[in-house]
């Protein structure tokens, strides 16, 4: 069962094969994650989110019209729209940072004022990343978290390589100035770090 | 600050983070009872969905026709019955008085 296709797996799972199903959970569960826990800033509610994800592909599964665009594509779909509704609900609530999983990336044996600017460093970049339109968070989640090309990027986001491109360039140039104008003395404390 | 910066910031700090692995068999053992619940009814195609809805509105002409012919047919046979009985008044009007 775990050697089928997506597009099998798909047929299968639309016609309630739960065994179908649960092997395109296994698959994506991983990458649907992350996008949300990057998106949203806290375990809590990426875990929350992700069930979300999946109950409701579950529920759809047998309306799913195979466009040649991958599954993931789909499942990206629905998760950016439950972002973007969890945001729009709590619009009005303090911003959560990023809970301690991402620190244990950093190992222990760093002088510990280092490991401060470090993780400092990380939550000012993860704020200013939160600030930016929502399809240029994605774009730098599916690059830089999901490892993914500008293709593969393009076909979740429903554009051409070329603007793909185009968008990740502006991106960086606003994350620049971004992280240039905020604390510029950390920033060039962190360089001599890095 | 160069662009070329700014990616090594990004990949410096932007790791995947792996989902707890009992939250990932929790949701995968609540997913596979949702299915096994679900009844999955299967989807009519945009034609069938045509022949459906004709075939709705024609067994709804015919059952309309029948309920109208039997309701003529109800109040034709109520109308002979009266008729009859009138008839058979006026047939024996003295039959049954007995001061006749």
């Amino acid at each position: 069962m775990v050697a089928l296709s997506d597009d099998e797996a798909l047929v299968k799972a639309g016609e309630g094969d739960s065994e179908a199903f649960g092997v395109l959970y296994e698959r994506y569960i991983g990458r649907i994650y992350n996008y949300i826990y990057y998106r949203t800033g806290n375990a809590y509610d990426a875990e929350d989110l992700t069930a979300r994800v999946f109950f409701r592909a579950m529920h759809h599964i047998e309306t799913y019209q195979n466009r040649g665009l991958p599954f993931s594509a789909w499942l990206y779909r629905i998760a950016h729209n439950l972002v973007a509704n969890w945001h729009r609900d709590n619009s009005r609530k303090q911003e959560i940072p990023l809970d301690e999983r991402l620190a244990a990336h950093y190992p222990g044996d760093e002088h510990p004022e280092t490991a401060l600017v470090v993780n400092e460093e990380r939550e000012r970049l993860l704020h200013i990343i939160r600030r930016l339109p929502a399809e240029r968070q994605q774009l730098i989640i599916l690059k830089f978290v999901e490892h993914l090309s500008n293709t593969e990027i393009g076909q979740i986001m429903g554009r051409s390589e070329g603007a793909v491109k185009s968008l990740y360039h502006r991106t960086l140039l606003s994350l620049r100035d971004d992280l240039e104008e905020i604390a510029p003395p950390a920033n060039a404390k962190l360089d001599g770090m890095l | 600050m160069a662009i070329e910066h700014v990616e090594s910031r990004l990949q410096t700090f932007m790791h995947p983070v792996a989902p707890p692995p009992g939250y990932v068999q929790d949701l995968g053992r609540r997913l596979r009872h949702k299915t096994g619940s679900l009844i999955l009814l299967p989807q009519p195609a945009p034609r069938q969905y045509t022949w459906l809805l004709f075939l709705s509105l024609l067994s709804g002409g015919v059952l309309l026709v029948l309920g109208v012919r039997t309701l003529i047919g109800l109040i034709g046979a109520l109308g002979v019955a009266q008729q009859v009985k009138n008839q058979m008044d006026s047939d024996y009007p003295s039959s049954f008085n007995p001061a006749g």
